[in-house]
């Protein structure tokens, strides 16, 4: 269950990443998530005559992390699987694709490969920028901040638990499955006949575990909100992170494509 | 199933999100009213069981491959379909943010494609459908097979739709179906039978915490509609739509004879005048009673009209009686609802 131990891994790494003291961790949750979201549909808006526009947009991730002080190795690995997934689609364009060639700056490419690079392009730009905002922001912040946004209170507060609970139901989860192991270490797998005890005990004891948690938080003076503590960083830095966003995505939308054509 | 951005065009994310941002409302406004004391630790820590429970794999006897927990059928039938749906909202949200498991841009589209089906579909109208006659270790494996593999279904088929509708790639939307289509029957057969097997383990030691279907007989209740009620509506809905909304119908080849079109250049295909061809398509005219949706001798938007209306009495009248007949042979096989 190499999965389970990544997961773990990765909420430990991020949880660490967040809690530092840089530029990105220092400013509002929301400017971030603001810029994210701009980012995300300026790239996904590119059509396969913007291959150009799509490789300059993607420069501003390496800006992001350098400032963000966070290792490379992390993302690249989440990478792998989205890649894998959109790659494959992409490479069944080459057989599909009867359009004609593509700009690729000053040269053109066959349009099936511009359909695939445009895809490997926009898989790279959105795995690494939804990680730059979790590696900059805990989920506690983030949900503290959404909770200024006309969201409903039970879906930021049942997101919020899921979160505090997760790695703890993920250790359940990783000691049961390496008793699985100990006790048929012949079996590659876990058999689905044994899924229903082992699931439905780590079920039941996460069950009683909720209310355990819910009387608690009852005794705590819990009334259906959490108490704010995002940082809201400094408004020049909120400011200068989402107007220059927002300028480098325009750039890269609008102007670039009659610079260079 | 998760889709990644790089799949979807803004404006197909974008009426995603709002698509279901609405369900969500209607979720959200439910469990308000539902009103469940510690619902929402219990839908915290239930997402996070779903979360590491969805990371074991288990390995699907005969296929070589594996499968994990359908967590919307699950939730739904611990919490309900709408503290379910809120609940995989928050999973999926997660899995996108911290895991890189499908897009930001995509969750709209993650969430319906997996939570509504799971939960709205398989939860709010398969699991009570099928477990009406009471919870027994067999009406809650048919419900949570049927279910996940029904919901598998239609999520898939929505992937390959939002996919097209994108127009990012250029992969036929037929070639798409086959690829996703198949996959996912299998997938959902494993992931149904694990949902059953956790679901059926519960059912054994604690009972009490799986959703009870309503009592037979209690429907028609303040806040429900009646049988006889939601039939007629329903009734009425298939009649406005035989007979009017059949007049508004496109004109344009649909899927099938478009893509014979593309392949020969003629929407349909030329079949042979001999041999059992011949004889079928001699008794289809025969048999047909509105050829081409029209009534004979009546052409124009009206035989279109009637024929709309007359073709959906029929269908009702069929599907009631073999529905009829059904019950009839299956009464004695019918379990007392368990209390």
């Amino acid at each position: 269950m190499k999965s389970l131990h990544r997961a773990i891994e990765t909420i430990h790494l991020l949880d660490d990443l967040a809690g530092e003291d840089t530029f990105f961790t220092r400013l509002s949750p929301l400017a971030k998530l603001g810029s994210l979201f701009v980012f995300l549909v300026t790239l996904a808006s590119l059509g396969t005559d913007q291959l150009a526009s799509a490789f300059l947009l993607l420069l501003v991730l390496p800006a992001g992390y350098r400032l963000g002080r966070i290792p490379w190795k992390q993302p690249l690995r989440q990478l792998v699987p989205v890649l894998g997934m959109v790659g494959a689609i992409g490479l069944m364009n080459l057989f599909w694709f009867q359009g004609p060639p593509v700009p690729l700056g000053p040269v053109e490419v066959p349009g099936g490969i511009g359909v695939l690079l445009l895809l490997v392009l926009k898989a790279i730009g959105c795995v690494l920028g939804a990680y730059l905002l979790l590696a900059t922001t805990s989920l506690e912040k983030l949900a503290c901040a959404l909770q200024k946004l006309p969201l409903p209170q039970v879906l930021i507060i049942s997101l919020l638990l899921t979160w505090r609970y997760l790695v703890l139901l993920l250790q359940e989860g990783d000691r049961m499955a390496s008793a699985w192991r100990l006790r048929a270490p012949e079996n590659r797998g876990i058999p689905w006949k044994i899924s229903g005890s082992l699931l439905g005990l780590l079920f039941l004891r996460s069950l009683e575990r909720a209310q355990l948690v819910y009387e608690s938080m009852k005794l705590r003076g819990f009334q259906g909100r959490f108490p704010e503590q995002g940082t809201i960083g400094s408004l020049k830095g909120n400011l200068l992170l989402f107007g220059g966003t927002l300028a480098w995505c325009l750039f890269c939308r609008v102007c670039l494509p009659s610079f260079i054509f | 199933m998760h889709m990644a951005d790089a799949l979807l065009s803004p404006g197909v994310a974008g009426t995603m999100y709002a698509v279901s941002g609405m369900a969500a409302w209607y979720a959200v406004r439910k469990v308000k009213e539902e009103k469940q004391d510690g619902i929402i630790p219990e839908m915290g820590v239930l997402g996070a069981f779903v979360f590491a429970a969805q990371m074991i794999n288990f390995a699907i006897p005969g296929t070589g491959s594996s499968g994990h927990l359908c967590g919307g059928m699950l939730l739904s039938a611990v919490v309900g379909p709408y503290a379910g749906f809120l609940t995989l909202i928050g999973i999926l949200t997660l899995q996108c943010l911290v895991f890189g498991d499908g897009g930001l841009l995509a969750l709209g589209a993650n969430v319906w494609n997996m939570a509504f089906y799971g939960c709205f579909v398989g939860g709010g109208i398969l699991w009570p459908l099928l477990t009406r006659q009471g919870l027994t270790k067999k009406t809650i494996t048919a419900a949570s097979v049927i279910g996940s593999v029904l919901t598998l279904q239609l999520g898939a088929f929505s992937v390959a739709g939002e996919t097209y509708l994108s127009g990012i790639t250029e992969l036929p939307f037929s070639a798409f179906l086959l690829l996703m289509q198949p996959i996912h029957l299998a997938i959902g057969l494993g992931e149904g039978l694990i949902t059953a097997a956790v679901l059926g383990f519960v059912y054994e030691t604690r009972p009490e915490i799986l959703r009870q279907p309503a009592p037979l007989g209690t429907v028609g209740q303040k806040g429900t509609w009646s049988r006889k009620k939601l039939l007629g509506a329903l009734g009425a809905l298939s009649l406005a739509i035989g007979g009017g909304l059949s007049l508004l119908a496109s004109e344009d080849p649909d899927g099938l004879e478009w893509s014979i079109a593309r392949l020969t250049g003629s929407p349909e295909l030329e079949s042979s005048e001999q041999g059992i061809y011949g004889i079928a398509a001699r008794i289809q005219e025969v048999m047909a009673l509105f050829p081409d949706y029209q009534i004979p001798g009546m052409e124009g938007p009206l035989g279109t009209a009637l024929s709309g209306i007359i073709g959906t009495l029929l269908a009702c009248g069929i599907i009631w009686f073999l529905g009829r007949n059904l019950r009839k042979t299956g009464h004695h096989e019918v379990s007392a609802p368990r209390h």
